[in-house]
């Protein structure tokens, strides 16, 4: 049974993550709100198949429907150049062969330790997370680099366009933090919405205008070559695995840190300069952080949990705390690893037939159509203008040329403010208390 | 050839040594066919780059689409208030709500010391046949214990809380701030 709805879940955690856009957080608050609690035997290992399928396939979409448009003249992410190079199917290789050797370093000997180290980690870091994130926040708006300003005749004009990509990233983080605090303190939906609050938030941040600008580009994805050989050797996985491991891990650890976060702070941490290590450690980074926050979830005695998975599958199913337990996750992690890496070829030729077929632009207007569909299913009217705002949001640091993950102050900011003490002070100083 | 190069040049064509070729005419001032990236205004002649007419216009839109609204969703949210919620109303949909709960305080209040400062307060709220239990931990804790004597039981409480809900245990609503708690 266990296999079985793991292998299911890994299954529908692959479809879910060849929709562009969809998010298996989305899927899994859907599923949730339909299952009732005595559902739960088959329920957690499908969780745990669709968190392990979602997080391999994901990069198929990531890679192959990313558009490296005018836009992005001055920031072209490494999948994006393999993409329009016409080796996609090699990024995507790299990647889930990432995600494939963090799977098994997760559960195989992670499987071992995590019980015995987790308990004194976290009870160490704990009176401590509030000032990491705080400092994880400070790196984030610093790091930030100006992009423009090297073009021109000099003075206030090129001053102003140096700046103007920092200024934006620093927009982009406050504007989203005062959306995550709004969402936190009195969002704007009926209790019963509640669980799904952050759905159209993180929809509109970083779904949304990702397929906005695909829909509005004149990029045309060229034919992509079958993976063949790639020059990425050992040493390049090893880095990236180890880099993505680390990344993750530590998304996984420390609340409100996500697995963005994690795989910036450890590319910075590793001095990442490669492309390959580039592309091996953002698989295995995805795939630590949401199958290691699940997991966490299951340790027994842990008593506590991380990431959105954890909180959702909470609400309807409750772990017993026995090894029992956390040998079933561990087992439909694996398993749901092991057969999405299998199906990865197969899915990327479908993908790659029907972007051929439908058109990039087509496609990614249907799927921004779907979220939309999706949210206000879940979350009615007002979590449209939630999208709607989001999305602005989200669209600033694509068209100012800075970076996307200054969306993240979205939990980025409550979280540090909460864990501070200061949650309910600073939702009172902005009158929403 | 390293990896960079192989990249390079399959990405531009043979030859090429920069990823801004790739790009075409549009990375180039119409005029002065300096490179100019994205900028809509080249600034060495001041020439518009005639980028896409799309993308000038998702800039502006982005920004007044985040700026309308973030005040939109200011303005819902303070209009709203914090919504009342009946106990029997509670379901897992629910979990994490902010709600407001009113009802009748059920026995005693119950409170935790560590080192001579209050760290837990719990009690029991019914508003008919269901019950919950509120509680509040660390610095709201021993605000709560400092600003509310306990009455007894049978006293009107008005809590504003965070939901709890998960499976295998009893709901539970966690107080944020001392303010929220009103007992009459």
């Amino acid at each position: 049974m266990t296999l079985l709805s793991a292998g299911a879940g890994a299954a529908a955690g692959c479809a879910a993550g060849c929709v562009p856009g969809l998010h298996v957080y989305n899927v899994l608050g859907a599923i949730v709100a339909a299952a009732r609690e005595e559902e739960s035997d088959w329920l957690a290992p499908f969780f745990m198949g669709m968190v392990a399928g979602w997080a391999m396939a994901t990069a198929i979409p990531s890679v192959l429907l990313a558009a490296p448009d005018e836009s992005a003249l001055l920031m072209v992410l490494p999948g994006q150049k393999y993409a329009a190079a016409g080796r996609g199917r090699e990024a995507v290789t790299l990647t889930a062969a990432g995600a494939l050797c963090s799977a098994f370093l997760l559960t195989v000997p992670g499987g071992l330790l995590l019980p015995r180290i987790m308990p004194a980690l976290h009870d160490t870091l704990r009176p401590h997370f509030h000032w990491i994130i705080w400092s994880a926040i400070a790196f984030l708006i610093l790091s930030e680099w100006p992009k423009l300003g090297s073009m021109g005749q000099g003075g206030w004009r090129k001053l102003a366009e140096g700046w103007s990509t920092p200024a934006a990233g620093i927009l982009t983080f406050i504007l989203s933090g005062i959306l995550g605090l709004i969402l936190r303190h009195r969002p704007p939906l009926p209790p019963e919405a509640a669980m799904n609050a952050m759905l159209p938030a993180f929809a509109g941040l970083f779904a949304a205008p990702w397929l906005v600008i695909n829909a509005a580009s004149r990029f045309r994805l060229p034919e992509q070559t079958p993976p063949g050989d790639t020059d990425a050797s050992c040493a390049h996985v090893i880095r990236g695995v180890a880099a993505g491991c680390l990344g993750g891990g530590f998304a996984a650890l420390v609340p409100g840190i996500s697995g963005g976060m994690g795989g910036l702070l450890a590319g910075h941490a590793t001095a990442q300069r490669d492309d390959r290590i580039f592309l091996v450690s953002q698989g295995a980074s995805r795939f630590v952080y949401y199958a290691g926050a699940m997991l966490i979830f299951f340790l027994p005695g842990a008593g506590y949990s991380r990431g959105t998975g954890s909180f959702l599958l909470g609400s309807v199913y409750a772990t017993s705390g026995r090894p029992g337990d956390y040998l079933m996750a561990l087992g439909a992690t694996a398993a749901a690893a092991a057969l999405s890496f299998a199906i990865m070829p197969a899915l990327t030729r479908m993908f790659l037939w029907c972007v051929k077929t439908a058109g990039y632009r087509r496609i990614s207007a249907m799927a921004l159509a779907g979220i939309t569909v999706f949210t206000i299913a879940q979350t009615g009217m007002a979590g449209f203008i939630i999208l709607a705002t989001a999305t602005g949001i989200g669209l600033i640091p694509v068209l100012y040329h800075s970076r996307r993950i200054n969306c993240l102050g979205v939990i980025l900011l409550p979280a540090a403010l909460g864990m501070s003490g200061l949650g309910p002070a600073a939702a009172k100083a902005i009158g929403i208390q | 050839m390293t990896h960079h190069r192989r990249i390079m040049e399959s990405f531009v064509g043979q030859g090429g040594n920069s990823t801004f070729q790739a790009y075409g005419p549009d990375a180039r001032c119409p005029a002065c066919r300096r490179f100019i990236g994205p900028l809509d205004t080249c600034p060495y002649c001041d020439c518009p780059s005639g980028k896409p007419l799309t993308l000038r216009l998702l800039r502006k839109i982005a920004i007044l689409l985040a700026v309308a609204g973030m005040g939109m969703i200011y303005a819902m949210s303070a209009a709203d208030g914090i919504p009342s919620i009946r106990l029997s109303d509670i379901s897992s949909s629910c979990n994490s709500a902010r709600v407001r709960v009113t009802g009748v305080l059920e026995g005693k209040i119950n409170t935790r010391e560590k080192r001579g400062e209050t760290v837990f307060v719990s009690f029991r709220i019914t508003d008919g046949a269901v019950g919950i239990t509120a509680a509040a931990y660390g610095d709201c804790a021993a605000g709560i214990s400092r600003n509310k004597p306990g009455p007894g039981g049978g006293g009107k409480v008005t809590v504003i809380g965070r939901l709890s809900v998960k499976a295998g245990k009893q709901p539970r609503l966690v107080i944020e701030s001392p303010e929220d708690l009103i007992m009459e």
